[in-house]
Parts: C-alpha cells; structure tokens; sequence
C-alpha cells in the first residue's frame, strides 16, 4: 500500500478521535478505531418460536400475490425438506415465505434463508451463506412482468407496491458476478427513501444515494453470530443486533408500529440464530496432522482469529486496513462516503438501541466452520484456504463450474479453476457472470499475507487443523 | 424471459381478431365475431390439444394447420409500392377456429369441424380509401379450409398457397379493390424457441413462428384501376388456445408489439410491456434478424423503445394512441424512426386496439436506412 495513503489512514483517524473527544459528535457520525470490539448485553429471546418465526414469519411485508406467484413460477414443490414450514409455507422452495398481507391478499416473498441459508452435500445447511447467488438479473422486468397474473384490485394494490418498492433500488441489487451479495448496497438505496423518525417511504429519494455498482460481499456464517459482537465486516453493526437483523424490513415496513411488531418476535430469531453451530467437516481428518496444525494456529493466528475447543475465545479484534492489507474499498466507502447513511441509521428506530461506527478496517472473523464457507474475505476474492495461506497461489482471474462444484479436500474449498483473462474473453452476459476478476474495483484479493512465512509442510498441518474447526 | 410468453400470445393473438370489424359503412350480411366466438370456448380445450412443452418446428409442413389445436392464424402484412412509387399498406389473415376436437364423427355433409374467418385490408399511403372486408364461413362444402402439404388456406375465393418450391400466393377481392401477390422466402423462419423468449415447457399458450421477411411482387386493384406491385411482407403463423390472448393485455399488463423489416435486409421483432394503468417501468425486448439469419435479443436497459410526440386521439371514441415511436440500440448502432402509413389505421376488439402498416427511418451501423412494418398496440382504451 502506498506510504501516503497509511498516512492519509492515519491523520483521518487521528482528526476523528479528535473531533469526538471534542464532542463534536452529536449528529452521530463516529468512527471507530482498530482495536477490540466491545460487546453489547443482547436482548433474551426464545429460540424455538425464533425458529418457528424464521421459517413462517415475514420481516418484508410486502410481495407477489400468491396466485401470481402460482401462475408465473409454476408453483416448484420445494427441493430440500425444512422441518417446522407450516401451512402455505410447507409447499414453497425455502428462500420464500407466504404471508397475509393486512389487505387480506396472501403474498409470497423472498426471506432470509435464500441468502442465508445453501445446500451442501444434498442437504439445506441453515446459516451457510449462499455463495452460488445470481443477482446479475434485472429485477425490474421480473417484477413489472409479474404483473400479466395479477388480477383484481387488492391484488393489484400490492403487486404494485411491491413492484414499485423492488424497482425503486433494483440498480443496487444488481451485480455482475455470481456470489457476491447487494444486500448492504441495498439496503442503504432503501434508507436513503426514507425518513428517519417515521419511516414513511418516498418515491424520490430523501439523500445521495450509494454508490454503484454495488462493492462485492459475500454472505457470511450465522453460526457465529453469538461470537461476534459486531456483525458486519467493518465493525459496523454493534449494539443491538436484532435491529440489524431485521433491516430487510426497510423495503416496505412503513411506519415505526410497523417496525416494533417485528421486532418484537425478530428478538426470538436473534435468540434461535445465537444457537447454530457450524456444520463438521464431513471427509477424513488426519488427527495427528491437524494436531500439529493446532501448535502452528496458536502462535500464527491466535492472537486475531481466537481459539476453539474446550476452552475458546474470541477477541472480536477489529484489524486496521492497513495490517490486514486486504481490499479497502469496502471499509473506505463506509468511512469517507456514508456519514449520511450512518446520521440516519442513528437516528432511526433501527439505531435505537446502537450506534453505526465504522471503522478502516476488517474484524477477523471466527473461524468456525471455515471449511464450507469458501471463497474467502469480505469480498469472496480468494477461492480456498489454502490459498488464504499462500498469497502466491491466488488466482487473478478465477470461476466454480456451476452452482455445486466438487468440494476439493486439499485445497479446503471448492473446486474452481483459474483462467487467463477477465470477463471480455467471453461474448455472452450468461459466461462472463461466473469470472471473478480480482482486478476490478472492490475484488481485489491481496493482503492477509499472513501465511506467506510458513513452509509447504506448515501450512498443510494448518490446513488439516482448520478442518476441525 | 419465460414470463413474457402470456403477453406474445396477446399480442399475436389480438392481430387476429382485427380483421372481424369492418370500418366500411355496410357489414356483410352474416358476419362471424371470432374473438367473442373463441372467448366464449373459454379456456377449457374440450378436447382439443394443449400447448405444452416444445414444438419439434419442421418446414414446410408446419405452414399447414394443426387442426389438434383450438385456433390457428395466417397472418399476412407488408408494404408495397408501384410504378409511380405510390405506397400501400396490406393485410391478409385467416384465422380457423376448430368447432369439434379431431376423431369426433359427423355425419352430414353439411358438417363442419372448424370456422375459418378472413379479413383483407388495402391501406393506400395518404388520403386514398382504404379497403377492407372480411369472409367468414364453416369449413363445409368447399367453401372454407386449411390443408397441409402443400399448404393451402382459403375462405370461399380468398387464398394463401404455398408451392412445393416454398413460395406463397394470395389473392383476394373485395368491393374496392384486390390483391395478387406472389411470395418468396427470403428469410428463414423463426421459431419460437429461436426467438429465445420462454423458457423450456414455459410457452403461452400456443406455437408460434414468423416469417420476418418474403419478397412480394403482383398486382394490385383500386378504384383508380390495376397496378403492378413489389415490396416485402412478414407471415406471423401460430396455432393453440386462441381466447386467452384476445384482451389487448394479459392481467395489469398491456403490450405493443412491432414487427419491422429494415431495407439493409435486417428485422425486428419487438414488444413492448406497461402497465395497463400506468406507472411502472414500461419493459422493451427486441429480436433483432441481422441480414445473414442471425438473431440477437435485447431487453430492457439494452434499448429505449419510447413513445415521442403526443398522441392521436380516435375520431371514433376518443381513445389516445402513441402512433410516433423512437427505437435506439446502441449496442447495435441501430436508431429507428416509427410512424404510421396513416393514423386510421384502428380496430374495435373488446377494448380499443390500433393495428397498422407503419414506415420506418433511421440509421444502422451508420447507414441511413427506410423500411416499414407493422404495429400493434393495446390497452389505451379509457374503459377498459
């Protein structure tokens, strides 16, 4: 990283430490600092209504008239089975919930599991992020052309709400490479319509809207969510967390009411997804290997990313850009570039009970089940752990074949292969979708560099004792 | 694009219906209403086949009917020009409406198994009449009927025949005037599956596929006398459920639809999705033909296919359409000028529907080019 830039790093840094010990912060537009996060006591819930809720309640209350959904889907009977779907629900895919709207229109809508939830080895694994996603559509003709099934004036009404709601931010829920998530460019699009205080929608929108196109994300675990004391990867996402959780809710909860009788039974959900544990390695593990491995862990990787087993810890250890070394565009849009969306949250029913601080850095993320969240870091730039390991063995340009590539023991992620050139070696939309090119803004995959300094053996038995985890 | 496939249907389907509405003062004396004739089947098949799946598309054969199907259409536009290099818009469609499902036995000779309908319409360029008129009759007795192999399609003396060659020939006469023409292929077909709109097993709810470009050449009769004729002419052909698609819309969606053939050689087919009551974002797709046979589809943020001008309203019932159209493709260096031929070029379905000959101007790869081709638009109508 060029010298200037730590420098530029450092003087932000220093001049917002120092605008908020002058108290000058009263319009709530702290940063934080590298360092440890604090954790922040979370409401109790109950985690088996959080679970009942998760899989029959719906935090987007608005959608597609059910008979439409019927008509324009042909109804698909769901692939995996998901135990507790009750009623309607017990027919649909996972990723959509159906709900009665207070119109008394019953409507379908996409809910947390068709990001949060994936299959692996034939079965749904429930906090897995999907790393298979394809938001390279354009939602705009899917939700106006949902239109032709819908008939009646009810029906009518919510369809079109739901289409003008989806239109509204469909450029940032767009991006051009499987896997990486819009949600957070989204979500801040969603804001940005509405006020504050009262939540009330605008069709034209109340700020500067985020940038575009949306910065890569890729969907993290749930299962650690009881570990971590901010959710989001910059250390945003402290205080409350059921507030956060809920923010899909933005899309067309309209009133604070509104919001509070959602989060009412969203503290449940909180309390369910507290009690996930990451999914075991399921191939051969060579025990003696991966116990040397456990020697290298704690004296390489302790110190950020904690300790398992018995006796476990996680230091919740927000890393500063310039230590981590990984893609900064992240962290910097949300520090230099955001400051209205964090005034908002703050003073939001969302930010009732926290503060949004980011910070210029990335918080080392527990590493439970590591072996099935592939590819790595907050962008998905690095396809397996062993090439977490070794920044030499990073592909530029890389892609999976398909949506259920092999699983690659070895190499501790799925089966990709590298290519020799970008996107523009291929004419269709359909082909160029799947290449990740780390030279794009915001896909850049160096830093962590961490494992350059082990030997071929080292970081074989560091391997072998990540898959315990 | 699956989701797009109800709203084709209409738009193909609604064409049909057109010609059942004469605009000259005096109707026939029996006059058959397809459109409320096939709305009143409803949507059960009553033994007629569905449309499901794929169609195994196999020319010449398919230009025959499919009489396993409800309904089938023959439709016929395209522009010509004469000596004096006078422009004329012309139309020519049957459409067979299947009135007992294939293997059902009727005795009488008088029986029939289907209704053909037909309608002819002469739209000269400027203030000249316009002519048009219709045939209906059962398909007994010779006086109707559609065969396969060769294909032949008629309603009493008005034809379209297909020669072992492939080439087409229609005649058909009317108070005001007539038409011969002679048809060659000069493109091939396209398909539905080609066209690339639905996904697999997803269909409207019937087959379909056009011919985007046959060279014409005959003769043409007006009240100022018989002229020699040439130009070009587009076939849209489709056979399955034929009431579902008569509304000018499917559900809150309303759809125009363009079929326009460029003189470098190249045609688009294009449709044009809004909502009925407006508001939205109106979704454009167009497949475009290049000269060699190629196609290339384009949807949404790839094109602007936008009303410009106001509208004309309807002398008739006042209804507003946007007859002047603006096309741009950059990613294919294409840039369109859409005007109609004549703006009373309107018909009265259920709802208010404006179906015409329209001339085209505008640039592609640079070119300046003309062209012409036909529009359909629905849903403008105040009532409906």
């Amino acid at each position: 990283m060029p010298s200037s830039l730590i420098t530029g790093h450092r003087l932000a840094a220093l001049l917002a430490a120092v605008v908020a010990l002058a108290g000058c912060d009263n319009n709530g537009s702290g940063k934080a600092e590298p360092g440890p996060i604090p954790s922040t006591h979370q409401r109790p819930g109950d985690p088996a209504a959080g679970y009942d809720a998760l899989v029959n309640r719906s935090v987007v209350t608005c959608g597609l008239p059910y008979r439409a959904y019927l008509a324009s889907t042909g109804n698909p009977a769901p692939e995996y089975s998901l135990p507790g779907r009750r009623g309607r629900n017990a027919e649909l895919p996972y990723g959509v919930t159906a709900f009665d709207a207070p119109s008394g229109v019953e409507l379908v809508t996409s809910n947390c599991l068709a990001c949060h939830a994936a299959p692996l080895n034939g079965e749904l694994v429930i906090g897995l992020g999907n790393e298979f996603l394809d938001f390279t559509g354009d939602p705009v003709m899917a939700v106006e052309a949902a239109g032709a099934y819908v008939e009646g004036d009810a029906e009518t009404a919510e369809w079109q709400r739901w289409a003008d709601r989806i239109s509204a931010i469909a450029p940032w829920s767009m991006t051009d490479t499987i896997g990486v998530n819009p949600a957070q460019a989204l979500t801040l699009s969603l804001m940005a319509h509405r006020d504050p205080k009262t939540l009330a929608w605008s069709d034209e929108p109340l700020m500067r809207l985020p940038p575009r196109p949306p910065l890569p994300v890729s969907v993290p675990p749930w299962w650690n969510v009881g570990k971590k004391h901010a959710m989001f990867y910059n250390g945003e996402g402290r205080g409350d967390h059921v507030r956060y959780m809920m923010l899909a809710s933005t899309t067309c909860t309209d009133s604070v009411a509104e919001a509070r009788e959602i989060d009412a039974w969203f503290k449940d959900v909180r309390a369910y997804l507290a009690t996930l544990k990451a999914p075991a390695y399921p191939y051969p593990i060579d025990t003696e290997l991966a116990a040397a491995g456990e020697e290298l862990f704690r004296s390489e990787c302790r110190r950020c990313h904690g300790t398992y087993g018995a006796k476990s810890y996680y230091p919740n250890k927000l890393v500063a850009l310039d230590k981590v070394g990984t893609d900064p565009k992240l962290a910097e849009q949300a520090y230099y570039d955001s400051d209205r969306f964090v005034r908002w949250f703050n003073a939001s029913f969302y930010g009732e009970r926290s503060r949004a601080r980011p910070a210029l850095g990335y918080v080392a993320p527990p590493l439970n089940g590591i072996w099935a969240t592939a590819p790595y870091l907050h962008n998905g730039s690095v396809p397996t752990v062993a090439a977490m390991l070794d920044t030499g063995a990073r592909p530029t340009y890389w892609r999976f074949d398909g949506a259920e590539p092999a699983y690659d023991q070895a190499q501790v992620g799925w089966s990709y292969r590298s290519l020799k050139q970008g996107r523009e070696q291929f004419a269709s939309l359909d082909e160029q979708k799947w290449v990740y090119d780390t030279t794009r803004r915001g896909y850049g995959n160096g830093g962590h560099d961490f494992g350059d300094v082990l030997n071929a053996d080292e970081r074989l038995a560091l391997l072998e004792y990540l898959k315990t985890l | 694009m699956r989701w797009i496939a109800p709203l084709l249907a209409v738009a193909v389907l609604a064409a049909a219906a057109w010609l059942l509405w004469p605009r000259v003062a005096a109707p026939p004396a029996e006059q058959i209403d397809a459109a409320s004739l096939a709305q009143g089947f409803g949507t059960d098949t009553q033994g007629f086949a569905k449309v499901t799946g794929r169609w195994d598309y196999s020319f010449p054969r398919d230009a025959g009917p499919h009489p396993a199907y409800r309904g089938e259409l023959w439709d016929l536009s395209g522009q010509l020009t004469d000596s004096q290099q006078r422009r004329y818009g012309f139309r020519l469609s049957f459409v067979r409406i299947g009135l007992t499902a294939p293997g059902t036995r009727r005795e009488s000779e008088l029986a029939a198994t289907a209704v053909m309908t037909a309608g002819l319409a002469l739209i000269p360029a400027g203030n000249a009449q316009v002519i048009q008129d219709q045939r209906a009759s059962r398909t007994a007795l010779g006086l109707a009927g559609a065969q396969g192999a060769p294909m032949q399609v008629w309603v009493e003396d008005w034809r379209l025949e297909q020669d072992a060659d492939g080439s087409l020939h229609i005649s058909a006469r009317a108070a005001g005037g007539g038409l011969e023409l002679s048809l060659r292929q000069a493109k091939a077909p396209v398909t539905a599956e080609q066209a690339g709109l639905f996904a697999a097993g997803k269909g409207p709810g019937f087959h379909f596929y056009f011919e985007p470009r046959l060279s014409a050449q005959g003769r043409l009769v007006t009240a100022a006398g018989a002229a020699e004729v040439q130009g070009s002419a587009w076939l849209d052909r489709a056979w399955g459920e034929v009431g579902a698609g008569l509304a000018g819309g499917a559900g809150q969606l309303a759809v125009n639809r363009f079929a326009l053939q460029l003189d470098d050689g190249s045609e688009l087919m294009c449709i044009h999705l809004r909502r009925r009551a407006g508001g939205g974002t109106p979704i454009p797709t167009c497949l475009l033909i290049a000269a060699d046979g190629r196609t290339r589809l384009l949807q949404r943020r790839e094109l602007t296919l936008a009303p410009v001008d106001g509208a004309w309203a309807s002398p008739r019932d006042g209804t507003r359409y946007p007859l002047h159209w603006r096309l741009a493709m950059p990613a294919a260096d294409l840039v369109l000028d859409i005007r109609p031929l004549r703006e009373a070029q309107e018909l009265r379905l259920g709802a208010p529907f404006w179906s015409g000959i329209v001339s085209l101007q505008g640039t592609h790869g640079g070119r300046t080019l003309t062209g012409s081709g036909r529009m359909d638009l629905s849903g403008y109508g105040t009532g409906t």
